[in-house]
Protein backbone atom coordinates (compact mmCIF):
# COMPACT_ATOMS: atom_id res chain seq x y z
CA UNK A 1 0.00 0.00 0.00
CA UNK A 2 1.21 3.45 -0.98
CA UNK A 3 1.04 6.42 1.51
CA UNK A 4 0.68 9.77 0.47
CA UNK A 5 2.59 12.64 2.08
CA UNK A 6 0.47 15.17 3.08
CA UNK A 7 1.17 18.58 5.37
CA UNK A 8 -1.70 18.91 6.69
CA UNK A 9 -2.88 22.81 7.64
CA UNK A 10 -0.93 24.68 4.66
CA UNK A 11 -2.28 25.14 1.31
CA UNK A 12 -0.18 25.02 -1.80
CA UNK A 13 -0.85 28.98 -2.18
CA UNK A 14 -0.08 29.95 1.25
CA UNK A 15 3.40 28.24 2.24
CA UNK A 16 5.21 31.08 0.71
CA UNK A 17 3.34 34.27 1.41
CA UNK A 18 2.13 33.81 4.84
CA UNK A 19 4.29 36.65 6.17
CA UNK A 20 3.69 39.34 3.76
CA UNK A 21 0.22 38.93 3.63
CA UNK A 22 -0.86 41.11 6.63
CA UNK A 23 1.70 43.78 6.61
CA UNK A 24 0.06 44.86 2.69
CA UNK A 25 -3.01 44.31 4.71
CA UNK A 26 -2.68 46.61 7.98
CA UNK A 27 -1.26 49.63 5.29
CA UNK A 28 -4.28 48.92 2.95
CA UNK A 29 -6.53 48.75 5.85
CA UNK A 30 -5.36 52.28 6.88
CA UNK A 31 -5.19 53.85 3.32
CA UNK A 32 -8.51 53.10 2.75
CA UNK A 33 -9.87 54.37 6.15
CA UNK A 34 -7.86 57.76 5.52
CA UNK A 35 -9.53 58.02 2.01
CA UNK A 36 -12.92 57.48 3.48
CA UNK A 37 -12.07 60.14 5.67
CA UNK A 38 -11.61 62.56 2.65
CA UNK A 39 -8.01 62.24 2.95
CA UNK A 40 -5.73 61.85 0.30
CA UNK A 41 -2.76 59.80 0.42
CA UNK A 42 -0.89 57.06 -1.15
CA UNK A 43 1.67 54.31 -0.25
CA UNK A 44 5.79 55.42 -0.51
CA UNK A 45 8.74 53.23 -0.10
CA UNK A 46 10.54 53.28 2.88
CA UNK A 47 13.52 54.67 1.57
CA UNK A 48 11.86 58.30 1.21
CA UNK A 49 12.41 58.68 4.75
CA UNK A 50 16.17 59.22 5.68
CA UNK A 51 15.22 59.02 9.54
CA UNK A 52 15.70 55.39 11.16
CA UNK A 53 15.20 55.84 14.82
CA UNK A 54 11.98 55.17 15.80
CA UNK A 55 12.09 56.58 19.29
CA UNK A 56 14.49 59.10 21.12
CA UNK A 57 13.78 57.10 24.13
CA UNK A 58 13.19 60.48 26.25
CA UNK A 59 10.23 58.22 27.21
CA UNK A 60 11.42 55.58 28.94
CA UNK A 61 8.05 53.58 28.32
CA UNK A 62 8.87 53.11 24.86
CA UNK A 63 9.65 49.53 23.12
CA UNK A 64 12.74 48.14 22.45
CA UNK A 65 12.14 45.79 19.72
CA UNK A 66 9.40 47.05 16.55
CA UNK A 67 9.17 46.33 12.89
CA UNK A 68 8.09 49.07 10.68
CA UNK A 69 5.59 48.06 8.61
CA UNK A 70 5.20 50.87 6.07
CA UNK A 71 4.59 54.67 5.65
CA UNK A 72 1.94 56.99 4.04
CA UNK A 73 2.19 59.91 2.55
CA UNK A 74 -0.80 62.11 3.76
CA UNK A 75 -1.53 65.10 1.85
CA UNK A 76 -2.79 68.60 2.43
CA UNK A 77 -2.20 67.97 6.35
CA UNK A 78 0.47 69.91 8.44
CA UNK A 79 1.97 65.94 8.78
CA UNK A 80 3.67 64.28 6.37
CA UNK A 81 3.93 61.07 6.25
CA UNK A 82 2.19 57.86 8.54
CA UNK A 83 5.00 55.20 10.03
CA UNK A 84 3.05 52.04 10.87
CA UNK A 85 5.26 50.34 13.45
CA UNK A 86 4.33 46.35 14.38
CA UNK A 87 5.32 45.41 18.27
CA UNK A 88 7.83 42.93 18.23
CA UNK B 1 -13.19 25.76 17.29
CA UNK B 2 -15.87 24.59 19.30
CA UNK B 3 -16.18 23.71 22.70
CA UNK B 4 -19.39 22.75 24.55
CA UNK B 5 -19.32 25.04 28.05
CA UNK B 6 -23.16 24.88 28.74
CA UNK B 7 -21.97 22.68 32.20
CA UNK B 8 -20.70 25.67 33.03
CA UNK B 9 -22.82 28.10 32.10
CA UNK B 10 -21.62 29.93 29.83
CA UNK B 11 -21.85 29.91 26.19
CA UNK B 12 -21.99 27.58 23.81
CA UNK B 13 -19.31 28.31 21.17
CA UNK B 14 -15.79 29.66 22.58
CA UNK B 15 -14.47 31.24 20.13
CA UNK B 16 -10.58 30.35 20.07
CA UNK B 17 -8.99 33.71 18.57
CA UNK B 18 -5.00 33.97 19.06
CA UNK B 19 -2.96 36.94 19.93
CA UNK B 20 -3.32 39.72 17.47
CA UNK B 21 -0.58 41.87 16.88
CA UNK B 22 -0.23 45.52 17.99
CA UNK B 23 0.81 48.23 15.50
CA UNK B 24 1.20 52.15 16.40
CA UNK B 25 0.47 54.88 13.98
CA UNK B 26 3.62 57.89 14.01
CA UNK B 27 2.44 60.84 12.39
CA UNK B 28 5.66 62.35 11.06
CA UNK B 29 6.55 65.88 10.56
CA UNK B 30 9.83 66.59 8.53
CA UNK B 31 12.67 68.48 9.88
CA UNK B 32 15.19 70.75 8.28
CA UNK B 33 18.38 69.01 9.67
CA UNK B 34 18.69 70.43 13.03
CA UNK B 35 18.28 68.57 16.11
CA UNK B 36 15.94 69.93 18.48
CA UNK B 37 16.33 67.72 21.42
CA UNK B 38 13.83 69.12 24.28
CA UNK B 39 12.54 71.64 22.97
CA UNK B 40 10.14 69.47 20.84
CA UNK B 41 9.52 66.97 23.60
CA UNK B 42 6.14 66.88 24.79
CA UNK B 43 3.56 64.19 26.46
CA UNK B 44 -0.27 64.41 27.68
CA UNK B 45 -0.95 64.05 31.43
CA UNK B 46 -4.86 62.66 32.27
CA UNK B 47 -6.40 63.02 35.33
CA UNK B 48 -9.21 59.55 34.60
CA UNK B 49 -12.27 59.23 36.89
CA UNK B 50 -14.68 56.25 36.73
CA UNK B 51 -13.61 52.72 37.18
CA UNK B 52 -15.19 50.57 34.75
CA UNK B 53 -16.50 53.30 32.49
CA UNK B 54 -13.63 55.37 33.09
CA UNK B 55 -13.87 59.59 31.54
CA UNK B 56 -11.18 61.87 31.02
CA UNK B 57 -11.82 64.80 33.00
CA UNK B 58 -8.86 67.06 32.71
CA UNK B 59 -5.72 66.87 30.44
CA UNK B 60 -2.22 68.72 29.85
CA UNK B 61 0.84 68.52 28.74
CA UNK B 62 3.87 68.23 30.03
CA UNK B 63 7.89 68.66 28.44
CA UNK B 64 9.83 71.62 26.42
CA UNK B 65 8.75 74.54 25.39
CA UNK B 66 6.38 73.09 22.90
CA UNK B 67 4.38 71.88 25.82
CA UNK B 68 3.14 75.58 26.95
CA UNK B 69 2.25 76.56 23.19
CA UNK B 70 -0.01 72.79 23.52
CA UNK B 71 -1.70 74.11 26.72
CA UNK B 72 -2.43 77.19 25.20
CA UNK B 73 -5.12 75.62 22.38
CA UNK B 74 -8.32 75.16 24.00
CA UNK B 75 -9.31 73.56 20.60
CA UNK B 76 -6.93 70.79 21.04
CA UNK B 77 -7.89 70.49 24.77
CA UNK B 78 -11.42 69.95 23.98
CA UNK B 79 -10.41 67.30 21.13
CA UNK B 80 -8.49 66.03 23.73
CA UNK B 81 -10.99 65.04 26.46
CA UNK B 82 -12.87 63.31 23.77
CA UNK B 83 -10.22 61.13 22.18
CA UNK B 84 -7.95 59.80 25.09
CA UNK B 85 -10.20 57.47 26.43
CA UNK B 86 -9.02 55.24 23.13
CA UNK B 87 -5.96 57.30 22.17
CA UNK B 88 -4.19 56.92 25.65
CA UNK B 89 -1.62 59.67 26.24
CA UNK B 90 -0.15 61.31 22.96
CA UNK B 91 3.94 61.84 22.46
CA UNK B 92 5.46 64.25 20.69
CA UNK B 93 9.01 62.80 20.15
CA UNK B 94 11.99 64.51 18.01
CA UNK B 95 14.29 61.93 16.35
CA UNK B 96 17.33 62.51 14.04
CA UNK B 97 15.59 64.14 11.49
CA UNK B 98 11.59 63.89 12.43
CA UNK B 99 9.49 64.83 14.68
CA UNK B 100 7.18 61.65 15.26
CA UNK B 101 3.53 62.35 16.96
CA UNK B 102 1.84 58.64 18.16
CA UNK B 103 -0.21 57.39 20.96
CA UNK B 104 -0.06 53.69 22.44
CA UNK B 105 -0.11 50.35 20.55
CA UNK B 106 -2.94 49.13 19.53
CA UNK B 107 -4.22 45.50 18.91
CA UNK B 108 -5.23 44.81 14.70
CA UNK B 109 -8.73 44.88 15.78
CA UNK B 110 -8.76 48.72 17.13
CA UNK B 111 -6.80 50.01 14.58
CA UNK B 112 -9.33 52.49 13.35
CA UNK B 113 -8.83 56.33 12.40
CA UNK B 114 -11.46 58.75 13.68
CA UNK B 115 -11.58 62.34 12.21
CA UNK B 116 -11.42 63.69 15.88
CA UNK B 117 -8.14 61.31 16.50
CA UNK B 118 -6.95 62.58 12.88
CA UNK B 119 -7.85 66.50 13.38
CA UNK B 120 -5.96 66.29 16.94
CA UNK B 121 -3.06 65.19 15.59
CA UNK B 122 -3.11 67.47 12.70
CA UNK B 123 -3.43 70.62 15.15
CA UNK B 124 -0.29 68.92 17.12
CA UNK B 125 1.72 68.98 13.67
CA UNK B 126 1.04 72.19 12.93
CA UNK B 127 2.22 73.68 16.33
CA UNK B 128 5.61 71.59 15.48
CA UNK B 129 5.87 72.97 12.42
CA UNK B 130 5.25 76.41 13.35
CA UNK B 131 7.71 76.03 16.27
CA UNK B 132 10.40 74.90 14.26
CA UNK B 133 9.95 77.59 11.78
CA UNK B 134 10.27 79.72 14.35
CA UNK B 135 13.51 78.37 15.83
CA UNK B 136 15.46 78.61 12.71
Amino acid sequence: MVHKEVKHGIHDDESNEEGEYLVTDITLNILKQLNSLGIKASIVDLDDIPDKQYYSYYFTSMPRVVTSVGYIKVDGMNFDYIHILGKG
Amino acid sequence: MEVDSKKNGGSNILHTYGLLPSYQLQFIVKGNGRIYGQLLLARTRRKVSGIINRRVEDVWWEGGKIADVLNGDSRLKKLLLDILTYEGDIFVDPTDNVVRIYSRFKGENELIIRKESIEAFNIIAGHVKKMMSELE
